[in-house]
């Protein structure tokens, strides 16, 4: 009788625990995210990403994984489109002044101002232009820039020491650089790291955000153009694991994320729309050229060999199925460097890599020490081309980095001949500036240098924006040739939303879903 | 007044531990490959660019400097700025703990009623229910956890929509929608602690019932219920209470993996971020805070002896 009595007091106990927790959801089920409302304007839009921005400070954010932290309350001087080409953004008139590509001008629009009140003038821009080149991250895409000035109360000019052809791509919302931020930011750079001082169509709701858990974003009220502001609350929720993500997104509890190819039929099955596009490659970069670390290298025929050795079809369709495309470049079709009679220069062909490496002295193979990533699936291509060089007597003791900082550790260390690599894809010049000009980077942390490239680039850099797509088809050709890399294939990137709620949200090559301005209620 | 010198005796030995434990965090951080500041400079920076911020940072300080400076610190009340976000650690760590106590105390709670309750059924009854609780216990240690909380996703989430897939709402916004936010990660979190516990229980159980006290008890016509309540109980009480805290203690452990999977931002997924990061005043602040935690329980089960066992009073 006595345990009796206290099993039902236990029940009574959890009963009305549980009781607690039911009846909270009979109250509240649904209220995750609030569907959108009338009038153009949504309630709550929740997207989730799988890290914390590294800073919301837009001169120290990452490209790519940062941006939507930060386009949404900072402004830039030009917009992307889908289609790559640059629309007004704070700025209604740019371009080229003469020839050569070295200098720039733009107009502001007037009557701007930055979400703390003060006024978003030429001075201001040039200010903030110049906080960026000097302390900004991506320092090799603006290395070009001499000088930022204000010319007139609405027109600044860019002076470059070298052509510097993608200015405007470097002035939009993908890139970063033209984000616009306020003199009062520039005044206390360390609190930029964790409070926004743009004049975006939204501001940091800082008292509903928890530094690398969420981030509230509530409509800028000076905002020049209200029609951009279609919410009335954003929220970027990081969620590190993957499938916990998408369950997210599929029981309606966020609205949109990234996906990879192995969630595709997942997320499909779960009645959320997919948009993708080819927008990452990934390979195996030959790093030293100049034989440095592994004398073989230095031998082009070497290099092509490690090249006609890889089955890139197998590897594609094995790691990303349908989603990706096997491909011998490191560019996308869409973007100006793209050679379309150059994705398959290198067919499989182990025989002939076999008579390759013998021709090179290296019958039996060789070793070579390699480095590769753990994550977005880099490693799963660098451990195929491994295993197919095998077949060929190249045996490679790979190391592999779990973190972006040991990666950059690694990559810049100079200890390893090899690397693989996954790149999103950019438009040539600020590639050629990562990939293929004689500095330091962690795609080409040997600087090789290669006088005929260099001097390719430098003329379809200086030349006319209808001339350049053709330069740098030639450019890509010439580093394919050298067999610089073994590319093995470009992988889509593709976003899952509910496509009941949201419109606008769009996936194109070097481009993001734009989710201060596009991205809608339906 | 015995428990509270037993409290302050015990709070002050602690403190040598607290400094071998940051120590040796401090070295085993620095022992994992990667570099902070080039994670915070990325790909496109110039070799000076990088050196500034290591300079800029104290990374080029020698180790035992960079300890010494966070020490320092610490005795100052401040544990430095994570070298990420800029915020400070401290600030950031109060803004986690509620969440990872919340995880862990409603974990320990649950673990502690439905592992007791279960026990004493399982002794009280014997039979199916022991078979009962036996298979529950292998269950509870055999199924991966993290397997486990993805099954409860789908179906308490994303199927019935009963809880939220991933987050936490703090008490003081919505205590209901506090404790429906923390239903999925508490059943995770405690399935292999309870399982441990009802055993545990039992045994004891069983065990306090087989001694001679007790059957005398019985022969003196001593009621069931007066006996289990204020003997086997009681008895039995001492090694369940172990068991307990070292439940907790292994919670806190396991809220790494429940607050990674239902992204919930407590002290958990902050330290697995800040390793991944190579975020160093971070980590030791989290490890510092974790500890203190470890220090705090071992103190509440020492004080809870002292309750329950008068031998322990005695000594």
């Amino acid at each position: 009788m006595s345990t009796t009595s206290l099993t039902k007091r236990m029940t009574c106990g959890l009963a009305a625990l549980t009781a607690l927790a039911l009846s909270a959801t009979a109250c509240s089920s649904g209220s995750g995210s609030s569907s959108a409302g009338g009038g153009g304007q949504g309630g709550t839009l929740t997207v989730v990403t799988p890290g914390a921005p590294a800073s919301l400070d837009p001169a120290k954010a990452n490209v790519g994984s940062d941006n939507w932290f930060v386009n949404l309350t900072y402004d830039t001087v030009l917009r992307q489109e889908p289609s790559g080409a640059p629309s007004a953004g704070l700025a209604t008139k740019w371009g080229y002044v003469g020839t050569g590509n070295t200098e720039f001008e733009f107009t502001l629009r007037s009557g701007l101002k930055f979400a703390d009140g003060t006024a978003l003038d030429a001075k201001a821009v040039a200010a903030s232009l110049n906080y960026t080149r000097k302390n900004g991250l991506n320092v090799s895409w603006t290395s070009a820039i001499a000088s930022v000035t204000p010319t007139g109360p609405l027109t600044v000019r860019i002076h470059c020491s070298s052509p510097h052809p993608s200015l405007p791509e470097l002035l939009t919302q993908v890139l970063l650089a033209g984000s616009v931020i306020s003199p009062k930011g520039l005044a206390s750079p360390a609190e930029m790291g964790t409070r926004s001082f743009g004049a975006g169509p939204y501001v940091l709701d800082t008292a509903h955000t928890a530094t690398g858990d969420h981030y509230t974003y509530l409509p800028n009220p000076l905002y020049w153009d209200k029609t951009k502001i279609h919410w009335k609350k954003v929220v970027i929720k990081v969620i590190a694991n993957p499938n916990s993500a998408l369950q997210a997104v599929k029981a309606g509890q966020a609205d949109a994320m990234a996906i990879t190819a192995n969630q595709f039929d997942t997320a499909k099955s779960g009645g959320l729309s997919v948009v993708g596009t080819p927008n990452l490659f990934l390979g195996v970069n030959l790093a030293d050229r100049g034989g440095t670390l592994a004398d073989p290298l230095k031998d082009l025929r070497v290099r092509q060999a490690l090249n006609y050795a890889v089955d890139r079809e197998a590897i594609t369709k094995a790691i990303v199925q349908h989603h990706g495309h096997a491909t011998d470049q490191i560019s996308l079709p869409g973007l100006d460097g793209f050679a379309e009679d150059y994705d398959n220069h290198y067919p499989y062909d182990p025989a002939k890599a076999k008579n390759l490496l013998a021709d090179a002295g290296y019958p039996n193979g060789f070793s070579l020490k390699m480095e590769t990533q753990g994550f977005f699936g880099i490693d799963l291509v660098t451990q195929a081309v491994v295993q197919q060089w095998k077949q060929i007597g190249v045996a490679v003791d790979l190391t592999t980095d779990t973190s972006v900082g040991q990666w950059l550790a690694s990559a810049t260390s100079k200890k390893y001949p090899a690397l693989g690599f996954g790149y999103g894809g950019a438009s040539s010049y600020p590639l050629s500036l990562d990939w293929m000009l004689p500095h330091a980077t962690a795609f080409n942390p040997f600087a090789s240098s290669d006088p005929k490239l260099a001097r390719m680039l430098e003329a379809a850099a200086a030349s006319a924006p209808a001339e350049q797509p053709s330069r740098y088809q030639e450019a890509m050709r010439y580093v394919v040739d050298q067999a610089w890399f073994v590319s093995v294939m470009r992988m889509d990137g593709m976003y899952a939303f509910n496509g009941k709620k949201l419109t606008g949200l769009t996936a194109a090559p070097s481009y993001l879903p734009d989710l201060a301005w596009s991205v809608a209620p339906k | 007044m015995a428990i509270f010198r037993l409290a302050v005796r015990r709070l002050l030995s602690s403190a040598p531990l607290l400094f071998l434990v940051s120590a040796l965090t401090f070295v085993l951080v620095s022992l994992v490959p990667g570099d902070p500041a080039r994670t915070i400079v990325g790909q496109h920076v110039t070799v000076e660019q990088y050196e500034a911020v290591r300079v800029q940072l104290g990374l080029d300080d020698p180790l035992p400097v960079q300890y010494w400076d966070w020490l320092v610190g610490v005795l100052h009340g401040d544990l430095g700025a994570s070298l990420f976000s800029g915020e400070a650690v401290t600030k950031t760590l109060n803004d986690r703990l509620p969440v990872s106590l919340s995880l862990i105390v409603a974990g320990t709670v649950v673990s502690g009623i439905l592992g007791v309750a279960l026990g004493l059924l399982s002794a009280r009854r014997g039979g199916l229910l022991t078979r009962a609780v036996d298979l529950l216990s292998l269950l509870g240690l055999a199924v991966p956890a993290f397997w486990f909380a993805l099954v409860l996703i789908a179906v308490g989430a994303v199927k019935l929509r009963w809880f939220p897939v991933t987050g936490y709402v703090p008490f003081a916004d919505d205590p209901a929608e506090w404790a429906r936010s923390l239903v999925l990660p508490v059943i995770s979190l405690s399935l292999s602690a309870v399982a441990v516990i009802a055993k545990q229980t039992r045994d004891c159980v069983l065990d306090t019932f087989g001694r001679d006290f007790i059957r005398v008890m019985q022969a003196n016509g001593f009621s069931r219920r007066s006996i289990l309540y204020r003997h086997v109980l009681r008895n039995a009480a001492v090694p369940v209470v172990t068991v307990l805290g070292v439940v907790l203690v292994s919670l806190l452990a396991a809220a790494v993996f429940v607050e990674t999977v239902f992204a919930m931002p407590g002290l958990g997924s902050l330290t697995q971020q800040a390793t991944v990061q190579h975020d160093i005043p971070v980590i030791q602040g989290a490890v510092l805070y974790i500890t203190v935690l470890v220090v705090l329980v071992n103190l509440l089960v020492d004080m809870a002896y002292n309750r329950l066992d008068p031998r322990v009073r005695a000594a």
